[in-house]
């Protein structure tokens, strides 16, 4: 079984096998851009992530949390803008992977040398 | 789900680098037998895992491999700020040798402004930083020994002692210092940094141009790959004598040790998380707006920090 901590605050109205609603408020991003105005808004009756999620590519060992604190930073705002699609998004064709793992490695690679130098 | 996947699946919910309260936690991997090191009512900070997406609503999904639980004392703000730039911070720290003159180009930012407290803490002994809020540099928790505004001045030619006495490591937090060094080189003029062979190190974490885009792997290879094999191959081999050691930091592992390590930092009050003091942003549609703007604009003086809920 999922442990689950009880739900002091308004928006967790309960939910089937657990007391964290089922729906909840989250930031929203419609599409690439940097015009906020328009393609970023607070919107209501998201679905909440679960356990049983699949979760993202590259992601493991889940666990949820009510968020306080939200961080930003440069990679937020370049995905969102959609100037690294091709890397940062969702549909690689094969190449693609295969090309960015090379350079991911040369650049570990690099790390590495350069520490041993 | 959509919401938590990312671009180019619309919509999507932004927002990597989170702090929050456990409400629940996978049951025991009966495989390995493992119990999750977490439990519901932990206060923990967490980092992206893989892209920087689906933290900024009431809840989220976080990767327990790179997360930790957050000391007594470190507000939920600061311990979001932690680990993500002070992580960063941290682990650029370990770059430095005791006695090291740095010079940090983008020091008033996120990583910045940890990184130059870091730097201290390292040993360095003479921090100077470039910023467009050089007072702030100076002052604490940051406590530079000298800074300036890039708009007013020249660091590669108008600061004579930094010309007289050359710096150790530089790091380039906000790109485009090298293309100057090599300026400088060609024009024979007195560097300010220490060439390789006598220990000099240059180090960044974003090519050239912060506001790079890449659309094909030719565009990665020519942003990313060319450049710093390029650089970090001539600058060892045929202008050590000219040039200080290039290295591009990925400082991104996908463990908890550098969390742990970072928040460990922040509960010994060796490290004071950085957050910009127009937030942290309220969780409403202009608040998160201004948020994402002034990340936008590369301006901002410490982390840019959105607070969703009270403790």
């Amino acid at each position: 079984m999922v442990q689950t901590s009880p739900i002091p605050q308004a928006a967790f109205v309960g939910g089937s096998g657990s007391n964290i609603s089922p729906k909840m408020q989250a930031a929203i991003c419609t599409s690439y851009g940097n015009n906020f105005d328009d393609i970023l808004s607070i919107q209501n009756g998201i679905a909440t992530p679960t356990l049983d999620d699949k979760p993202p590519s590259g992601f493991k060992n889940g666990m949820l949390i009510k968020v306080l604190s939200v961080a930003l930073a440069p990679g937020d705002v370049r995905v969102m803008s959609g100037k690294t699609k091709e890397f940062q998004g969702k549909r690689y064709d094969v190449h693609m992977i295969i090309y960015s793992y090379v350079c991911i490695y040369l650049i570990a690679t690099n790390n590495i040398l350069c520490r041993a130098l | 789900m959509s919401c938590t996947i990312g671009p180019p699946s619309f919509p999507y919910t932004p927002g990597g680098d989170v702090c929050g309260i456990v409400v629940a936690v996978p049951e025991e991997d009966k495989k390995k037998g493992e119990k999750c090191k977490f439990k519901v009512g932990d206060k923990i900070a967490a980092r992206f895992a893989n892209k920087p997406m689906g933290m900024l609503g009431e809840y989220a999904l976080v990767n327990t491999d790179i997360c930790d639980v957050v000391p007594d004392g470190i507000s939920s703000e600061g311990a979001a700020a932690l680990v993500s730039s002070g992580m960063v911070g941290v682990i650029l720290s370990d770059y430095i040798k005791e006695g090291d003159r740095v010079l940090i180009f983008g020091a008033g930012g996120g990583v910045g402004s940890h990184l130059c407290q870091m730097v201290k803490n390292q040993g360095a002994s003479y921090v100077a930083g470039v910023s467009n809020d050089p007072k702030r540099l100076m002052e604490s928790p940051l406590n530079c020994d000298y800074a300036i505004d890039y708009k007013k001045t020249n660091a590669f030619t108008d600061v004579k002692e930094w010309q007289e006495n050359p710096f150790d490591v530089i790091f380039d937090l906000s790109g485009g210092a090298w293309p100057q060094l090599v300026k400088q080189k060609k024009s024979k003029s007195p560097s300010i940094i220490k060439p390789g062979n006598k220990g000099g190190r240059y180090l960044t974490t974003t090519p050239d141009n912060p506001w790079f885009e890449l659309h094909t792997v030719v565009a990665m290879f020519s942003t990313f790959i060319a450049p710093s094999l390029k650089r970090y191959l001539s600058s060892r081999l045929l202008s050590r004598r000219s040039m200080p050691k290039y290295s591009y930091v990925l400082a991104l592992p996908s463990n908890d040790v550098v969390v742990k390590r970072t928040l460990k930092l922040a509960a010994d009050e060796k490290l004071v998380p950085c957050i910009d003091p127009k937030g942290p942003f309220p969780f409403t549609n202009e608040g998160v707006r201004d948020a994402f703007r002034l990340q936008e604009s590369r301006h901002a003086k410490g982390k840019v920090v959105i607070k969703v809920a009270e403790e």
